[in-house]
């Protein structure tokens, strides 16, 4: 079973970030549970096989003040993907830097290695970001959008994120990772 | 918080507002009156009645004139957001934008700006999830606009519900016209809505319509009580 979480602190959020999500899992006939990160439990975490941690509106940063709430994602040995807040998060509790870059609309990104987040060599993606993140060196960089790293994972874990929002352009990068195995 | 609404009058920038009427203290609505019938932000067959939509609703307009011309609009939207902010205390603002990531995306911008929220509510909905939606509250809906093939004229005008849904839907299958008019390719005005005070009658109209392209154009309304 998948866990999608939630970040947003407003409601209007939910529908705007997490929703889409939620819609391209159910199209795909993915099994998953949405949880809110402040509530989110052990049992969950131990259930899941993957876990979906989704973006949230720009002035939104109650996720960098509770990042306490995400200490669990350090332990776990299961595939995460990080969309937007979601990858700040990820690479911020292993040490990375969030630095103030703001990204509005569609940019074309490159991709340095291939994955399932990067199939092709160009592609377009829609960018709703403030923030970028400078990854420590456990990370390695798999797309580029100019200079920004805009897909990033773990060298040694199944620890994805990606900058952009793909739920917008490119929705099948989500039911990809809900077939992610172990070839990755 | 206090949130404004960019509003069209149409079912998804009031469909917008009745979400945010659930979470947020929803102060006033902005509307632009675009001179421009291709402009690629605002929504334009029965602009005009924006006004009398507002006075049912019970909220207050913020309205401002553009050309419509491309840059001309978005300082122009900037200068309504920002009136708003300053007359009503504005923290967000709230939009019906459902699949056009170039609105969302100037909308965003220009929020940033100006140090605003900004929601999208509607953002990547189904369209046929957004129309049943609208039928199921009830909303009151006719279509004041078509602007694509094979769009009669015999559409416009027309109330919005379960049979109408299901011709659109016969359309994107056989046409791929997409059946919320994401594209511009239909254009409505809501006359009733759940959190309408009051409900708006049409007193006159007329139709213009040529080759797929036609305006259901409201030419008077009057407020009546529920």
């Amino acid at each position: 079973m998948m866990i999608v979480i939630n970040v947003c602190s407003d409601s209007l959020g939910y529908l705007e970030f997490v929703k889409p999500v939620e819609d391209i899992l159910k199209k795909a006939k993915v099994r998953f549970v949405t949880r809110c990160f402040a509530n989110l439990q052990k049992k969950d975490i131990d259930m899941a096989d993957k876990f979906i941690i989704c973006g949230t509106a720009l002035k939104d940063f109650a996720y960098l003040d509770n990042l306490d709430k995400f200490r669990w994602i350090v332990k776990v040995s299961t595939p995460i993907l990080g969309i937007c807040a979601g990858m700040q998060i990820i690479g911020k509790l292993f040490g990375g830097i969030l630095l103030e870059e703001e990204r509005i609309g569609t940019y074309s990104v490159n991709t340095v290695q291939r994955t399932f987040l990067s199939k092709k060599d160009t592609f377009y993606s829609f960018f709703l970001s403030s923030k970028a993140l400078e990854p420590n060196n456990e990370f390695e960089t798999l797309g580029e959008s100019a200079d920004l790293k805009c897909i990033i994972k773990h060298k040694h874990r199944r620890l994805y994120g990606c900058l952009f929002h793909p739920e917008v352009l490119n929705p099948e990068m989500i039911t990809d990772f809900s077939l992610l195995n172990n070839a990755w | 918080m206090r949130v404004g609404v960019l509003f069209s009058g149409g079912k998804d920038s009031c469909l917008a507002l009745h979400k945010s009427m659930s979470f947020h203290d929803v102060v006033c609505l902005i509307t632009l009156l675009s001179e421009n019938n291709e402009s690629y932000m605002f929504h334009v067959p029965n602009i005009e009645i924006t006004e009398k939509q507002a006075e049912a609703i019970g909220l207050p307009l913020v309205q401002k004139r553009t050309s419509g011309e491309k840059e001309t609009e978005l300082k122009d939207l900037k200068e309504a957001i920002r009136t708003a902010k300053a007359s009503f205390g504005l923290e967000g603002v709230v939009t019906g934008a459902v699949r056009s990531v170039y609105q969302s995306t100037r909308v965003q911008k220009i929020c940033r700006q100006l140090d605003l929220w900004c929601f999208n509510p509607l953002w990547l909905k189904d369209e046929i999830e957004l129309l049943n939606e609208i039928v199921d509250y009830r909303y009151e809906v006719v279509i004041g606009g078509v602007f694509a093939f094979p769009l009669t004229k015999e559409f416009l005008g027309k109330k919005l519900d379960g049979e109408m849904i299901q011709k659109l839907k016969r359309l994107k299958d056989e046409y791929g016209l997409n059946p919320a008019g994401e594209g511009g390719e239909i254009e409505t005005t809501v006359l009733d809505a759940p959190f309408f005070r009051r409900k708006v009658e049409i007193m006159d109209y007329d139709i213009s319509y040529r080759e797929y392209s036609g305006v259901f154009k409201i030419r008077e309304v009057r407020l009546i009580e529920k």
